[in-house]
């Protein structure tokens, strides 16, 4: 009966648009203010390098952003890991230096370290930051 | 009975649209806030080389950018090369493990190498020995 007495209110619920304009502000916060980049990190120089001297140093020279290698006078290709795991396999203990002609990128100079890696070379940096 | 029995439903409707939109928001909502972390912005937006490492980034490390322009930037203040030994040493100082103390760089992935390597010599010049570049995972680049 009383339910009755006030028809207007009866079923009314609370108004959502308060509600949407909340979480409308809070997605767009969340949006702009999020970062999805997955940042990792490779190492130029490590501190164990610098205290014991390496064996040998085994220089590899970037020609072309295209990927060709040089080492002692050999050619080598950034895609070929074959031939880059001949060439660790023959000295594995050694620190591998890159160094790059003027010009070539960043991004061509970490392709080549991954492959360095994966060809199974422990010891890689770039020359500059060598001991 | 006929007369509230009309209205009620008009009511009703107006909410009822609204709601497959708030299901939505909400949805999208949880995903940013989960998904997302909230982190400081870059003073430049660079694309990372991409590397197949998954050693993960020392958030206490300096971070020394180099945005594509060839522009040094440190704490979001552009630098200069012969600038950068003072704020290091002076991060150093501050540093509460000066054993695992690293300098981070983050350069563009279009930085030529020679650009890379002379923000190196003089990092390496201001004594510090533990320098890394920072990347991004392959397949990742937004």
């Amino acid at each position: 009966m009383l339910l009755e007495a006030f028809p207007g209110k009866k079923r009314r619920g609370i108004s959502l648009t308060p509600l949407i304009d909340v979480v409308f502000i809070l997605l767009l916060f969340f949006m702009l203010s999020s970062d999805f980049m997955h940042w990792r990190q490779i190492s130029l120089s490590s501190a164990n390098e610098t205290e014991s001297k390496p064996d040998s140093i085994q220089l590899i020279r970037i020609e072309s952003d295209t990927g060709e290698l040089s080492h002692e006078g050999k050619r080598y290709a950034l895609q070929d890991l074959a031939g880059l795991s001949a060439l660790v396999a023959s000295d594995p203990k050694a620190v591998y230096a890159v160094e790059a002609v003027p010009g070539v990128k960043t991004q061509t100079l970490v392709s080549l370290l991954d492959q360095l890696h994966k060809a199974g070379a422990d010891k890689v940096s770039m020359t500059g930051v060598l001991p | 009975m006929n007369f509230t029995g009309q209205e009620i439903p008009r009511k009703d409707n107006g909410d009822d649209q609204l709601i497959p939109l708030i299901n939505i928001v909400f949805l999208m909502l949880i995903f940013f806030m989960v998904a997302g972390q909230i982190s400081e912005q870059d003073a430049q937006f660079i694309a990372p080389p991409e590397s197949i490492s998954e050693t993960p980034t020392d958030a206490d490390a300096p971070r020394v950018l180099i945005d594509a322009d060839e522009v040094l930037w440190l704490n979001d203040q552009q630098i200069t090369l012969e600038e950068l030994e003072a704020p290091l040493v002076k991060a150093f100082e501050q540093a509460g493990d000066p054993e695992s103390f690293s300098i981070a760089v983050k350069a563009d992935g279009q930085v030529p190498v020679e650009t890379l390597q002379a923000v190196m010599r003089s990092i390496k010049a201001a004594g510090f020995r533990r320098i890394t570049l920072l990347t991004q995972p392959s397949g990742e680049a937004s």
